[in-house]
């Protein structure tokens, strides 16, 4: 056998005409054709709805462009969107769907809300002493955890008038409000006996729920909001005229409801007592990701590379400013009337460049002026919420396949110290990038406390509990996690001297995933394990609707 | 875009399926591309070669982003998401078992390779795409694609056949060690 079957020149035919080839009676025609089945790709029925969607989220920003285009203005006056109407068969694969959109938004709405308490408490993070128990939503099942020792404290079914996707659970005042798609629940939280239940036997599913004020505000999948009264669960008001299908991820903050238009390129401000629209600005054309951060009565926005100081009544631009490099920017917090802004994403924003280059950065503005005060090195970014600690900003950098935490001047953006973690190096393609990050960090008793996650080979994965001196950089502690190296972890938090953890045991069934999960406590003294309870196990999924009726665990008094 | 939705959004998909962190994320990374490309004002003065190359960097590029985003979140390992899965449902178990031993096999020889190959590999029996179109979407020449597919192709040929051959001198019924004594 010869080594150069395969010629450069001809290939592209070769293979084409192997393929075509029957029956199979060489190595090259049974390779070819080995390969072509090892990489196949189905269209499913799934995916078909799924193109569907994203067609129609597609012609959805066609409009918005032109209309956009045709206008040639900043502000544009207000109109409702245009809204897609989603192919009754699909709609349910959507609800379905939206558990894992929960958690991505759940998720962006937790820093969200870090970010509002980092606003309002600038230079510590003060950690609550009190004791902290953890409540989930499992296939329809509302949960209280002891946080001390793992046991069941109450458990309640939740009788729903419509068969439910998704759970969103918070925790308020000391009640328990768990939305599902139908459904509205408000639990006490110490007994876990309802207080009120709220059915809609018709309408689409609620999608998204934020609770401020004593309010409840709700976004549903017909893109409108509406608003309960928290404590009675009475109607406040139902705004029909204003939709928008970028309505996921909404928050409120000091009276307003911020969301954003279709394709995300319109901030909105909803009077958060009458649901009336206050105010509206078109900012770049470039979609906004983050939530804004509201201080002072100055509302900050990013959208794209330009940073925007708004007024909180009127939306009026107070100043704008190009960030440096082009990155989807985020404004990460507010400090002693500076502003901090970083991007995540490291990615590369020239589409005629073929170097991925890794691009992470993070600067400071003035937030009065808007001035820059400082870029830090590059690929920098800061480090979920923690602020300024010990005089210094905590950041991680991803720079060159090496991930580090470091602390940096404030006024200058010089590094103070910085650690770089030890773990090996991936490569997607130009872009190096360490297999190990933070998955969560805090402040507890003046230590920076971290788990480290460091992907081992085979979809493996190690965590390691750290701590160290948040003014030197000095590493106190390290204990590794007996946690399954193949099992998905997800942080609920700390309290009680002890790191909670969600850790999901993936499972196929027909070939869909699902996981059944369990709660762990680990000790953050010396990262031993101080309890561990496993919740029922979900029936194996006949559908992609994997874990139905469960939310994201939410650790509270 | 009718037409590009309808030419590229299916293979697509099942690209980003398979490199991004969950469906769900591969069906918003899909939105994001078309959005971009209507965003992006040169696009459609493009040739459509690279329109094409176009849609699959920003696909790939974004995928990336959504996946660091994701093991940030979930800390799902890249290998976790980006391993091509091999689910057989044909009807007939032999045949499913055979094929699934026909994919480890192929899938053992396919991990041996360096990532690069691996990917030039998935893009041309993945997704049907050319050299010439896999060189524009990595941002290489043609001459390195066809150069890096054929030796790769070469390579899998040798070591394919090196395994067959292995196989059938273990098939059940025969005793190597005796068959090399009588020789």
């Amino acid at each position: 056998m010869t080594a150069e079957y395969f010629t450069p020149e001809r290939v592209d035919e070769q293979i084409e005409q192997l393929h075509q080839t029957t029956p199979q009676s060489s190595d090259e025609t049974r390779l070819v054709s080995a390969l072509h089945r090892y990489y196949s790709v189905s269209v499913t029925t799934e995916d078909r709805a799924a193109l569907a969607r994203v067609r129609q989220r597609i012609t959805g920003k066609q409009n918005a462009v032109e209309t956009v285009e045709d206008g040639n203005a900043m502000v544009v006056p207000f109109s409702p969107p245009h809204r897609t109407v989603r192919p009754h068969g699909t709609r349910l694969v959507r609800v379905l769907s939206s558990l894992a959109a929960i958690i991505l938004v759940g998720t962006l709405i937790g820093a969200w809300f870090a970010v509002m308490r980092i606003a309002t408490s600038p230079s510590t993070v003060v950690p609550t002493t009190e004791p902290k128990n953890l409540y989930t939503v499992q296939n329809g099942v509302a949960y209280r955890i002891d946080g001390s020792n793992g046991k069941v404290v109450w458990q309640d079914r939740l009788l729903t008038v419509r068969q439910s996707g998704s759970a969103n659970l918070q925790v308020v005042n000391n009640v328990v409000y768990v939305v599902l798609d139908y459904d509205i629940f408000a639990l006490n939280a110490s007994n876990g006996r309802q207080i009120w239940h709220i059915a809609q036997r018709s309408g689409k599913a609620y999608f998204y729920s934020v609770i401020d004020n004593g309010r409840l505000y709700l976004y549903s999948l017909d893109n409108t909001f509406s608003a309960f009264n928290a404590p009675t669960g009475t109607p406040l008001w139902h705004n029909t005229t204003f939709s928008t299908q970028g309505g996921y991820g909404f928050s409120v903050r000091d009276g307003n409801l911020y969301t954003v238009s279709d394709n995300g390129t319109t901030l909105y401000a909803l009077d958060a007592a009458t649901g009336q629209l206050r105010w509206h600005l078109y900012l770049s054309g470039i979609s906004l990701l983050q939530p804004p951060l509201v201080a002072n009565r100055v509302v900050y926005v990013t959208s794209g590379n330009l940073l925007y100081a708004l007024n909180e009544q009127d939306g009026e631009i107070i100043w704008k400013q190009a960030i440096p490099v082009l990155g989807d920017f985020r404004v990460s917090y507010l400090a002693n009337g500076v502003l901090y802004v970083s991007n995540d994403s490291g990615v590369f924003q020239d589409y005629s460049q073929s170097n991925n280059s890794d691009n992470r950065n993070f600067y400071a503005y003035d937030a009065q002026t808007g001035r820059l005060l400082w870029a830090a090195q590059p690929g920098y970014n800061t480090i979920f919420n923690l602020p300024i600690t010990d005089g210094l900003v905590l950041a991680a950098r991803t720079y060159n396949g090496t991930y580090s935490i470091g602390g940096l001047n404030p006024q200058t953006g010089k590094v103070a110290w910085q650690v770089p973690f030890q773990c090996p190096v991936s490569q997607f393609n130009h872009l190096l990038s360490p297999t190990c990050s933070a998955v969560w960090t805090a402040i507890i008793n003046g230590k920076l406390y971290l788990l480290e996650s460091a992907s081992q080979l085979q979809g493996k994965t190690l965590y390691t509990l750290k701590s160290f001196n948040p003014a030197t950089g000095q590493l106190l502690s390290a204990h590794q996690l007996a946690i399954g190296q193949q099992d998905t972890v997800e942080v609920v938090g700390a309290s009680n001297g002890l790191l909670y953890v969600q850790i999901g045991v993936q499972k196929w069934a027909d070939g869909i995933p699902y996981s059944n999960y369990r709660f762990a406590a680990y000790r953050l003294s010396d990262g031993s394990l101080a309890w561990s309870h496993t919740m029922p196990s979900f029936p194996p999924p006949t559908s992609a609707n994997t874990n139905p009726n469960t939310s994201r665990p939410v650790l509270a008094p | 875009m009718e037409e590009l939705f309808e030419r590229h959004a299916e293979k697509l998909f099942a690209y980003l399926c398979q490199h991004a962190p969950s469906r769900e994320d591969a069906e918003d990374v899909l939105a994001e591309t078309f959005m971009a490309a209507l965003a992006e004002r040169k696009f459609m003065q493009l040739s459509a070669t690279a329109q094409t190359a176009w849609l699959w960097r920003v696909a790939r590029n974004k995928a990336a982003d959504a996946f660091r985003r994701a093991a940030f979140r979930r800390n799902v390992s890249f290998e976790q998401v980006a391993e091509p899965l091999y689910e057989d449902k044909a009807g007939d178990p032999e045949q499913a078992a055979l094929r699934q031993d026909e994919a480890q096999e192929i899938q053992a020889l396919v991990r041996s390779l360096p990532q690069a190959q691996q990917e030039v590999l998935q893009l041309r029996f993945g997704y049907g795409l050319s050299c010439g179109e896999i060189a524009a979407i990595l941002g290489k020449r043609e001459d390195a694609i066809r150069m890096m597919l054929s030796r790769t192709m070469n390579v899998l040929r040798q070591l394919y056949a090196r395994r067959s051959s292995l196989a059938q001198d273990s098939q059940p019924g025969e005793d190597k060690r005796d068959r090399r004594v009588d020789e």
